[in-house]
């Protein structure tokens, strides 16, 4: 495997890291771009209602604590 | 691809704390319903689990979803399972796809489970370096 192909995957995963501490959204979606919250909202629905909000913002939920583990 | 897989380093979550998250595109019902969603590698989750509000942006109606109850830690919850799949990729492998029937639930967590990323990847985990690394299976 290519180191390239290494540097390109970290890259595309940290494609929606945040630039700004998330903790004060905990428990909304944000809308980010370029890794800054640009709105947020109780639900997806509302925050992409939002004028400010452009159809290719990332719509991120903010979760209030660590997820449990489910055996479904 | 060969050789030792591909490995991203642990991200922090809006509390601070280092963990395996991922970013996958998931391809909804229609073919312009691509939502790019960050999850938590989870091992124990038998399948992937989605916040509830992910179900509209991927295009499912009442209709596509079936009400079940799951277990987790705190006990049980009500949740939503797709009736049908959609298809994902993680970013970065788009040439990879596999199919994710989301169990819906009231949560804002995203959690990768096994039936599904886990079947298409050989997931693991370093907790000592901070990483996680993917192998095809």
């Amino acid at each position: 495997m290519a180191a390239q192909d290494q540097e390109s995957f970290r890259r595309a995963q940290a494609k929606l890291d945040p630039k700004e501490d998330l903790a004060p959204y905990m428990g909304k979606w944000v809308a980010l771009r370029n890794g800054k919250v640009v709105a947020s909202d109780l639900s997806a629905k509302g925050l992409r209602s939002q004028p400010k909000v452009r159809p290719t913002d990332a719509i991120i939920p903010v979760p209030r604590s660590r997820a449990g583990y489910f055996v479904a | 691809m060969e050789g030792p897989g591909l490995s991203a380093p642990y991200r922090p979550g809006p509390d601070g704390q280092f963990r395996p998250y991922l970013l996958l595109t998931l391809i909804g019902l229609k073919p312009d319903q691509e939502v790019e969603i960050v999850g938590l590698v989870d091992t124990g989750a038998d399948r992937s689990v989605l916040p509830i509000d992910y179900a509209e942006e991927l295009g499912y109606t009442v209709d596509d979803l079936a009400p079940v109850d799951v277990s987790q830690v705190e006990g049980t919850a009500s949740a939503w399972v797709a009736k049908k799949p959609c298809e994902a990729f993680v970013d970065g492998l788009p040439e990879i796809k596999f199919k994710i029937e989301p169990l819906f639930v009231a949560s804002l967590n995203a959690l990768w489970g096994r039936t599904d990323l886990m079947m298409a990847f050989t997931i693991a985990v370093s907790e000592k370096s901070r990483e996680l690394t993917l192998q095809p299976s």
